[in-house]
């Protein structure tokens, strides 16, 4: 770890100072680390983390959005180097998994809301899925990110691909996922959120949330970096992951918000963790699988 | 977490009797897969009856994993429960609790081949679904079918043995088994009566089998003792 902070400390110099706030975090880091919140007694429950730093609640919201903000228009490509390609078969998997769409002899379509799915590649392959497979051209859209810079990207890409765009079926809507309140109550068939929950503020009440929006018989379904379980494989992975900052700073010439992403996944609860939050917050039937020996996981929850 | 505080679920499947999956596949399996089959036709027709929409097929395939060369998994979950459902089915009214004697092997036998009477003309889908290789081959086909001819043995008065026999009887029950139902899926003769005939023949090899075991084994024994006798006088002669 000493290492990155060194390098990450000369990358500091170099990079540009575009998002300020962010900088200004990185500097104050000594100061907030947990340890010292946690002392802090009363402002602890004001308090939630950032990557590995500990901030408070209204701050995280904004430091969130800077980041993606910050990392865009290049995400796609960030991805492919991150995860070496590997997450286009985790989401063709989520997908084929979830298998979702009115089927030929059903009778009613399907409302389907994406969370965090500014950038749009877990809704349109919904879709595109339900009506390769079902004939279905009738299913609901709601794409929700907290966002706009993501949520543009996602229009911007409806747009180029020239389906989903200006579409009565597809809404992009600026949304907070931990309240979503434009989206009524028991109104959503399918709940989707695909590496996103790690970035809520209070992932429980996302998912509260969540269960709040779904219809009765609705389906909660979550792809999330998580924990592998292998202790040899974890240790590459770890090494894997400090390489991750310097190559967001060589590609998209900024290393904290890939510092921060590579944090966040650190700071995620475990697999059975986080399938006790989903039935705290009330569904049944949860269970989880992991993908690649763990690196990332897809949980689901029912909600009856 | 405690045993009582888990909600009632019947292992292997995620869910209990009192589930709405549970009602949707049991409805599933005794009124549309008799006429159309392990497919997803009688999976939305029994959704239709009791009312919910599609998305219910991602709830009831959410513990499988999708496989590209087998059928989606909402349909593998209806196989699932058919397997288990009908393994339990077998040893419901089985007199567990008094002093009546347990039935013999037979009749455990007959009595779930009788259960597959309704989903015969399906019977060879079922069992080309089972018998792809993959995830759910080897993690609910055949850990069921193990199972099964274990259920089968347990709770029959059949005698049961800790060593090599226990597991040469089970491979061969569930060879028999599975010949019976392949014979099943051919069948059209009244009431499965050839079906039953085959399978007493293919039962009563098993235990023939079994018989062989034994002597091989006692002769063995034999053989190995007096041996060791022999080698014991020529060594007191001198």
């Amino acid at each position: 770890m000493k290492s990155v902070v060194s390098s990450r400390a000369r990358l500091n110099l170099v990079s540009s100072a575009r998002f300020g706030a962010l900088r200004l975090f990185s500097t104050g880091r000594a100061q907030l680390s947990p340890k010292h919140a946690q002392n802090a007694g009363p402002v602890e429950d004001s308090t939630t983390h950032f990557g590995s730093k500990t901030v408070l609640k209204e701050e995280k919201e904004k430091l969130v959005g800077e980041v993606f903000s910050s990392v865009a228009s290049k995400y796609d490509v960030m991805n492919d180097v991150m995860s070496l390609g590997v997450h286009r078969l985790w989401k063709d998997h989520f997908i084929n998994k979830l298998d979702a769409g009115k089927r030929p002899n059903s009778t009613e379509p399907l409302h389907f809301i994406d969370v965090a799915g500014g950038s749009g590649d877990i809704a349109f392959g919904l879709l595109d899925h339900a009506e390769q497979k079902f004939h279905d051209v009738e299913s609901t859209m709601h794409v929700v990110d907290i966002n706009a810079d993501m949520l543009k990207e996602g229009e911007k890409r409806a747009m180029e691909q020239g389906r989903y765009y200006n579409d009565p079926r597809v809404k992009f809507l600026v949304q907070n996922g931990e309240t979503l309140d434009q989206i009524e109550s028991e109104s959503k068939d399918i709940y989707t959120v695909s590496f996103g929950i790690r970035n809520f503020t209070d992932v429980q009440a996302g998912l509260n949330t969540a269960y709040r929006v779904l219809k009765p018989g609705g389906i909660f379904f979550c792809l999330e970096f998580s924990k592998i379980d292998n202790p040899l494989l974890n240790v590459m992975y770890q090494k894997w992951s400090q390489v991750l900052p310097v190559m967001g700073s060589v590609i998209a010439n900024d290393y904290d918000s890939y510092q921060y992403l590579v944090e966040s996944i650190e700071r995620f609860p475990s697999q059975e963790h986080f399938k006790s939050m989903i039935e705290k917050a009330g569904f049944q039937s949860a269970g989880y699988e992991n993908l690649t020996f763990g690196v990332c996981a897809i949980h689901w929850g029912i909600k009856t | 977490m405690l045993e009582h505080a888990l909600p009632k679920i019947i292992k292997p499947l995620t869910y209990g009797t009192e589930s709405l999956q549970f009602k949707v596949l049991s409805n599933a399996l005794n009124k549309h897969v008799p006429q159309y089959g392990f497919n997803e036709r009688a999976l939305v027709q029994s959704l239709n009856e009791l009312g919910l929409s599609s998305s219910y097929l991602s709830v009831l395939a959410s513990s499988n994993s999708p496989s590209f060369f087998n059928v989606s998994p909402s349909v593998l979950e209806l196989v699932k429960f058919h397997l288990v459902s009908r393994r339990k089915q077998l040893i419901t009214n089985l007199p567990l609790g008094s002093d009546k004697p347990l039935p013999d092997l037979k009749t455990l036998f007959l009595e779930r081949l009788r259960l597959n009477e309704s989903i015969a003309p399906h019977l060879s889908q079922l069992l080309s679904i089972m018998s792809v290789p993959g995830e759910f081959l080897t993690s609910t086909a055949l850990p069921e079918l193990q199972q099964l001819t274990d259920d089968m043995i347990f709770y029959s008065n059949e005698q049961d043995h800790n060593d090599f026999a226990w597991y040469s009887k089970r491979i061969a029950l569930s060879t028999a088994y599975v010949s019976s139902e392949l014979f099943m899926a051919q069948d059209k003769s009244h009431n499965f009566v050839e079906t039953m005939e085959f399978a007493e023949s293919k039962l009563s090899k098993v235990s023939q089998l079994g018989n062989m075991y034994n002597n091989t084994e006692e002769y063995l024994w034999y053989t190995l003792l007096s041996s060791i006798n022999l080698a014991k006088s020529q060594m007191t002669r001198g």
